[in-house]
């Protein structure tokens, strides 16, 4: 009676998730308002050509080169980190015709780089013309003696870089700027941003603000000063207030930590709009293929390895399993896909189940050697491999799960029929 | 052909984090094939393997670029790691019965050369057709991706097998 139960229930797992993961099926459930269908990112895909202009200080004529590359590998890490599928950041030289159009509001003499950045993705697009616009550098400064009248008169005067004066305590000096949510003055919790000296400095930096206690110091960060009153727990922990916001915490944690770009300013010079270039997969059609080759696989493993056909048979089952679980999965959370990266996934899930099926004795080093590729696109992988990687982790941890319910199904159907 | 015009279109950062994903692969197989077979040549062998796929995949795009002037596109890495992928799973096979071969009293060097070769068969069949029938239905981009990726997995994993037979032969 208990292996009839098992073996109806595990059918019945096997059969509802069929159902969920084969395409068209979400029009024969019965509520209609619900979406089952893939989340496709297809539709929320924008591409864009950005060219970026980088005021460089005279300073670092002769290290230009580097400096540009420096901004070009910031830049892609803070995009990186965000998610976002494909980034090109190349150097660019613009036309005399482009550089006429430009209303240049010149300062002071700066040497003038330009990058071509091209983008497409489906993160938000504020949020990338934000972190590709800003230094990421911060400075403490002091503000000058009339700020107050200043301010007094105009209280945006106390947030402006010109109304104070530089101090040598800028990014390079910090270990990392350590964002976390602490208790605020009002009771609330709010994100601040620790400034973690490095080692060298820390003693003369708690002397600095030792020094100051009591008065008023500025924080540069993203062209805005931060007016702080310098408290006697500050030499022990220099915390900037952020704000509540988790999403402005997470965007400054970016800012902040991936390093610093080596420019006066940078600003957008121009930006086009480009037709996202996405690979259209009609997964219906390569969803059925996939089944198709599989059989394939199976029959062709049948006829080699005749003496291992319940082995087969297991692989044929667990697969099956897996596939629909990780359809279901994916349709029900509507976690947003891309349907080409399926096709590898699938395929790599393909070879990994049916190698830990039909080499038993060699799956324990393909289990470890798969889970570390897999954690090293996580960890190292640009554009799409993260994304890629994350599939197949799911793939391998869901593999476990169908190797218990397989080997159970059979023991029960084995005896059933004993 | 310029490789330098391809490598401007990537970062330092890009290409230095590629290159530390490649090598860490590269050593921990080399490290796991001598930590259990004690064997310095074919762990060699298997350094050199896991070096050839990036090799390979850069060469083979550059003659897509240059002589089927197909863009570069950040998709293109996805040859890179799958064929990565399947070769580790190819070497997996090699060391795992290597290491148990030797271990026995009766060590005979051609149940593991026989054991790969069928092994390394039946993952060229599986990729082969999977490959073939899903490049029915898919665009041009698409079927270049997955065309490129079994022709480096298929050259990297018969390489592993012929160079594996030829080295432990005299074993």
């Amino acid at each position: 009676m208990k292996s009839y139960i098992i073996v109806i229930l595990i059918s019945a797992l096997l059969i509802s998730t069929l159902f969920f993961a084969l395409p068209k099926t979400e029009v024969l459930m019965p509520f209609h308002e619900q979406r089952f269908d893939l989340n496709r990112k297809n539709e929320d895909y924008w591409k864009e050509e950005i060219i970026l202009e980088l005021n460089i200080e005279p300073k670092y004529k002769t290290l230009l080169e580097g400096k540009v590359n420096q901004a070009k590998n910031v830049l892609y890490k803070r995009l990186q980190k965000v998610g976002v599928e494909e980034i090109q950041i190349v150097n660019y030289e613009p036309t005399k015709e482009e550089l006429e159009n430009r209303i240049d509001i010149e300062e002071e003499a700066m040497l003038k780089k330009y990058l071509k950045i091209i983008v497409q993705t489906t993160k938000d697009q504020s949020l990338v013309n934000r972190l590709i616009t800003s230094t990421g550098n911060v400075k403490i400064m002091e503000p000058k003696e009339n700020l107050k009248e200043l301010s007094d008169e105009d209280q945006f005067q106390l947030y402006m870089e010109e109304n104070y004066e530089g101090t040598k305590w800028d990014r390079s000096k910090f270990r990392n700027i350590l964002i976390n949510d602490l208790m605020a003055g009002d009771g609330e919790r709010s994100y601040f941003g620790v400034f973690k000296p490095s080692l060298g400095n820390k003693r003369e930096f708690s002397k600095f603000l030792r020094e100051r206690e009591g008065e008023e110091i500025g924080v540069l960060m993203d062209s805005f000063v931060i007016p702080i009153q310098v408290t006697p727990e500050m030499p022990n922990l220099f915390a900037v207030g952020i704000g509540p916001d988790k999403n402005e915490a997470e965007v400054q944690n970016i800012i902040l930590n991936t390093g610093v770009i080596p420019a006066k300013n940078i600003s957008i010079f121009s930006s086009q709009q480009k037709e996202a270039d996405i690979y259209e997969i009609d997964h219906i059609q390569v969803t059925l293929t996939i089944l198709i080759s599989i059989i394939s696989i199976l029959f062709f493993l049948y006829q080699r390895e005749k003496d291992e056909k319940e082995k087969i048979l297991q692989f044929a089952f667990s697969l099956l399993l897996i596939f629909s679980i990780s359809l279901t999965i994916l349709k029900i959370w509507q976690v947003p896909v891309d349907l080409f990266l399926l096709i590898p996934a699938g395929i790599l899930g393909t070879i990994f189940v049916k190698k830990m099926y039909t080499c038993p004795t060699e799956s324990r080093m393909i289990l470890i050697t798969s889970v570390i590729v897999s954690a090293l696109m996580l960890i190292f992988g640009t554009g799409y491999i993260p994304i890629l990687g994350n599939f197949i982790l799911f793939i391998i941890l869901i593999s476990f799960l169908t190797e218990i319910l397989t080997k159970i199904y059979f023991k029960h159907i084995k005896i059933i029929n004993s | 052909m310029e490789i330098t015009k391809y490598l401007e279109l990537m970062t330092s950062y890009q290409i230095n984090t590629t290159i530390v994903a490649i090598l860490i692969i590269a050593i921990l197989m080399t490290g796991l094939f001598l930590y259990h077979t004690n064997d310095i040549k074919p762990s060699a062998i298997i350094f050199l393997s896991a070096i050839l796929v990036p090799i390979l995949t850069g060469l083979f795009l550059l003659i897509l670029y240059e002589f089927f002037n197909i863009q570069p596109s950040e998709k293109h890495t996805l040859i890179l790691w799958t064929s990565l992928f399947i070769n580790t799973i190819n070497l997996s096979m090699l060391l795992e019965r290597y290491s148990k071969e030797i271990l026995k009293k009766n060590f005979d060097i051609d149940h593991v050369t026989k054991y790969h070769f069928t092994a390394t068969l039946n993952l060229f069949i599986t990729i082969l057709l999977i490959t073939f029938a899903v490049s029915v239905f898919v665009q041009m981009d698409m079927i270049l991706i997955l065309s490129t990726t079994l022709l480096v997995s298929s050259i990297v994993i018969w390489l592993n097998h012929l160079v594996a037979r030829l080295l432990l032969k005299d074993k």
